[in-house]
């Protein structure tokens, strides 16, 4: 029993097929159990995916123009932000939507989130996390155009 | 005869023809002679000689006309400068005349020779030769220049405002333009002429176009534009190339217009801004003119038409609110706490007299001023031109919704002109004010907000009775049909069925009366079908005292006998009353409002020196706060004190007691106790409007979405939210940001999903979809 375990911890750190699929399956889980604990399993599912690799920067089937800067994407130092920003301004709670879409997104964003697209289908929530990290200072602000 | 006799009768006898002594010889004899030495194989000594004694002559003509007509160039005078520069081009073209007068009768003389000899021997005929000859001894330093430099003087002077003699050059130019340097090449003129008048051009237009920017202003600048463009076109038809006009145009467009541009139409105290305010047409006309010629012209001038749209109408808006910040604050009871209180309650007084609907009204009056005066300059000046129209609509567009208060401005304007009683303005003056005023309800992007307003108004004006005529009332509705489709009018004209049927039931109602125990209060019914009219639902409602409530039995017992299955829900705030009642003095006739009656009910036995207080009155008839105090400040504070407050004053409040004022005097017999109620609605009724107005905007995002998705099954978030905005356009401007939330809200509730590449959007088959269907 403690191999399996053992491995599977493995697998679901590694895996991103894995994770995904029990990643997407924790908030019908969680939901019971109430709002608080989706913050709880996002503390634990995070750090997890983001050290094995599960959760790695991923940008096949992106076709996002990279020129170096703002490279290298998800740290568990953003998983803390997104802890505060949802704090401060989460009140509202978070949906199914956004906690499915926060996996894609943190996939797929850079460190410093200068290719995030704010009129693309990126749920509210997260574009309103990406406008806070911006205003408290945490990453650049871009130029209007 | 010998080949040197032959060829010295003939050569003398060409210098008879060269020295104008053609008339005594014979013709005859001349082309023996020549027919004879090309005959003989002579043709090349005859050709060459006749050559030669062209070219001699030439150069006699060149000494004895030309090089003494040569300017001194001492003179400064442009007189003096013109005449010299004419008599030389003058010498110039007599010399041509006398040479090509000359060559025509050797021509004729030698025409075996052409026909034999230089044909095979390759050699130009002779008059073309002539013309090679007059090229090389004639068009050559440093005659040409004085030739070039005497034209371009002449132009210049004539530039500066002096007469020359057109015809002097013009025979001149004429000459060059036959020369050309190869037989089918470019003439003297294209070669060497025409590019010194177009660089001289080109630096007297940089200079002049800086020197008429300096010392004149716009209007100024531009006839004087005008005129320059006028008299180089002059000059080109009279003695210039007719080719020449296009690059020097093109010069004249560059250095007088294309670079003076934004400069000219923006002159202070005399630019298009200045011109549109005096209305100087004929100055607008001549700007529109010219700055079509150049391709950077219409939008600059786009440009600055738009802009002084913007600052007129920026004025407008400013000259609105100005005063409405003052009038918010209450003179005096700024700190008591109650008074703050009350007026959080939204009874801000001050706002809401009749200063706030003057401005609004003002605002209306000002913008439909404004749009007359730019569509004068438009149809006048501007030739109705269809750049102009759209940066014309562009202009009001944008100042009219910089302004949140324009729906609302819009729909009082209506207000006031379909109320009984203006003054002054005919049926068919009132139909043309409420047409311009449509053009202007165009401009508003948020057309939804307008509805509210209108309806709201409307449904005042008809139950209070103040419409001017029914038929002003439909006229207005089947414009705005017009304008927005079917759907707007169709509540509206609910509310007049309601008031038609109304007036109806009451007719029955009466005869009915007739037939049983009539109430002691005659009673006046309007029933009105709750969706169509701007009701609140939670409609503040009372009390009634007996005397009341038997009437409404007695016509709920009578419309229930007709329409079963119906509920009836009394409205008292929307109500008024006729009351007489007894003085010490004497009795007046009250008009006063529903709520004031039943305010007043209560007194009905009391003495003068009988009190009640505010919180018996509210106890009494479960008026809520904020009416009873407008109702009891309608009755004791205002012009007609009905009832004494104490302690007196402006402002009720609980702590306030109230009695009959039996001491009330009045010259009227009929008095109207209106309620201070607000025409401009206060801040905070605007919030709230603006809060329902959201909320309605979200079920209409919500609908559209839905119906798009379920029609289209798939689309990507782009697509989608460009659909939404483009089909809700002509009731608001949507924000993307509140499509997304709609969007999101719908994935939530399960009526689309997010498709795996996580930029579009699945419709999601439901069984039933109750909600969908009221909301369209």
């Amino acid at each position: 029993m403690k191999d399996t375990l053992t491995r599977l911890r493995a697998k679901l750190g590694s895996d991103s097929t894995y994770f995904h699929k029990v990643y997407d399956h924790t908030f019908t889980f969680a939901r019971t159990e109430g709002q608080r604990s989706l913050v709880a399993f996002w503390g634990l599912l995070l750090p997890t995916g983001l050290a094995g690799g599960a959760l790695k920067y991923d940008l096949t089937g992106e076709d996002v123009d990279m020129d170096g800067e703002g490279s290298s994407g998800w740290t568990d130092e953003h998983t803390q932000w997104w802890f505060q920003f949802l704090t401060e301004k989460g009140g509202k709670g978070v949906s199914k939507d956004t906690w499915m879409m926060l996996f894609d997104f943190i996939r797929t964003i850079d460190s410093k989130f200068l290719t995030h697209d704010v009129e693309a289908a990126w749920p509210s929530a997260i574009d309103d996390f990406v406008a806070w990290v911006r205003s408290v200072g945490n990453v650049p602000t871009p130029e209007a155009t | 005869m010998s080949l040197d006799e032959t060829w010295t009768r003939l050569s003398t006898n060409i210098r008879e023809i060269h020295n104008q002594n053609a008339s005594n010889l014979s013709f005859e004899e001349n082309y023996r002679y020549a027919y004879n030495m090309v005959l003989y194989k002579n043709g090349a000594i005859l050709y060459k000689g006749v050559c030669q004694l062209v070219a001699e002559n030439i150069d006699r003509l060149a000494q004895s006309e030309i090089i003494p007509a040569f300017p001194s160039g001492s003179s400064k005078d442009p007189v003096q400068q013109s005449q010299e520069g004419e008599s030389l081009l003058r010498a110039v073209r007599r010399v041509w005349d006398d040479h090509t007068g000359n060559m025509s009768k050797l021509r004729d003389i030698l025409k075996y020779m052409d026909r034999v000899y230089t044909k095979a021997n390759d050699v130009p005929e002779i008059w073309d030769a002539g013309l090679d000859l007059f090229l090389k001894h004639i068009i050559r330093p440093p005659i040409q220049d004085h030739i070039t430099s005497a034209v371009l003087s002449l132009i210049q002077i004539e530039r500066d405002g002096y007469v020359i003699s057109r015809s002097a050059v013009k025979e001149c130019v004429d000459v060059l333009l036959q020369l050309s340097v190869d037989h089918d090449g470019k003439t003297v003129y294209k070669r060497d002429l025409e590019p010194a008048v177009l660089t001289a051009s080109e630096s007297f237009y940089s200079v002049e176009g800086k020197r008429l920017l300096e010392m004149c202003d716009a209007p100024e600048y531009l006839r004087r534009v005008e005129g320059r463009l006028d008299s180089e076109q002059a000059r080109t038809y009279h003695y210039l190339y007719s080719h020449t006009g296009v690059p020097l145009r093109k010069i004249l467009e560059r250095h007088l217009l294309t670079h003076n541009l934004s400069t000219v139409i923006s002159m202070p105290n005399s630019g298009l801004d200045v011109m549109v305010d005096l209305d100087k047409f004929d100055d607008l006309n001549r700007l529109y003119r010219l700055f079509i010629m150049v391709p950077s012209g219409m939008p600059t001038l786009r440009r600055s038409f738009k802009d002084s749209i913007l600052r007129r109408g920026r004025e407008i808006n400013l000259a609105s609110t100005s005063l409405d910040t003052g009038q918010d604050i209450d003179d005096g009871d700024l700190n008591d706490p109650e008074t703050t209180k009350g007026r959080d309650k939204g009874q801000g007084r001050g706002a809401t007299g009749p200063p706030a609907l003057a401005l609004a009204l003002k605002w209306v009056q000002n913008v439909l001023d404004l749009k007359d005066k730019f569509d004068c300059v438009w149809t006048q000046a501007f030739d109705s031109n269809r750049e102009l129209e759209s940066s014309l609509n562009e202009g009001f567009e944008d100042f009219i919704n910089l302004n949140e208060k324009a729906p609302e401005y819009i729909s009082l304007f209506i207000d006031e002109n379909l109320k009984k009683g203006l003054k002054g303005k005919t049926d068919m003056e009132v139909d043309a004010v409420l047409d311009k005023t449509i053009t202007v309800f165009r401009y508003i992007t948020e057309k939804d907000a307008f509805e509210r307003y209108y309806k709201n108004h409307l449904a005042k004006r008809l139950l209070l009775g103040r419409s001017v005529s029914d038929d002003a009332e439909r006229g207005m509705l089947a414009k705005l049909k017009v304008e927005c489709g079917y759907q707007f009018t169709q509540k509206l004209e609910g509310m007049f069925h309601d008031m038609k049927i109304s007036a109806d039931t009451m007719q029955a109602y009466r005869k009915y009366l007739e037939g049983v125990s009539a109430p002691e209060v005659e009673i006046s019914v309007t029933v009105m079908t709750s969706t169509f009219w701007p009701m609140s639902h939670s409609s503040a409602s009372c009390i009634f005292p007996e005397v009341l409530t038997r009437a409404c039995k007695s016509f709920e017992h009578f419309y229930f006998s007709r329409h079963s299955g119906r509920r009836l829900a009394w409205q008292p705030s929307l109500g008024n009353a006729d009351v007489r009642v007894q003085f010490k003095n004497r009795k007046h006739d009250l008009n006063v409002s529903t709520f004031a009656l039943v305010i007043l009910l209560l007194f009905e036995n009391l003495t003068g020196d009988e009190f009640l207080t505010y919180e018996e009155l509210k106890a009494a008839t479960s008026i809520p706060d904020t009416e009873l105090q407008r109702h009891l400040q309608s009755l004791a504070c205002a012009k007609f004190k009905i009832l004494k407050k104490h302690p007196p004053g402006r402002d009720v409040h609980p702590s306030d007691s109230f009695s009959f004022n039996n001491d009330f005097t009045c010259p009227m017999q009929k008095i109207k106790i209106s309620t201070v109620s607000a025409k401009v609605e206060t801040n905070m009724e605007r919030r709230e409007t603006h809060d329902r107005i959201e909320e309605e905007r979200h079920h209409q995002i919500e609908a559209c979405i839905v119906r798009i998705m379920k029609d289209r099954k798939h689309l990507t978030h782009n697509d989608l939210v460009n659909e939404v905005t483009r089909q809700l356009a002509s009731r608001f401007q949507p924000n993307p940001q509140n499509i997304k939330k709609r969007i999101e809200g719908l994935i939530d509730r399960e009526y689309l999903e997010r498709c795996e590449d996580r930029k579009s959007y699945n419709y999601l088959v439901r069984l039933h979809e109750p909600w969908i269907y009221h909301v369209l």
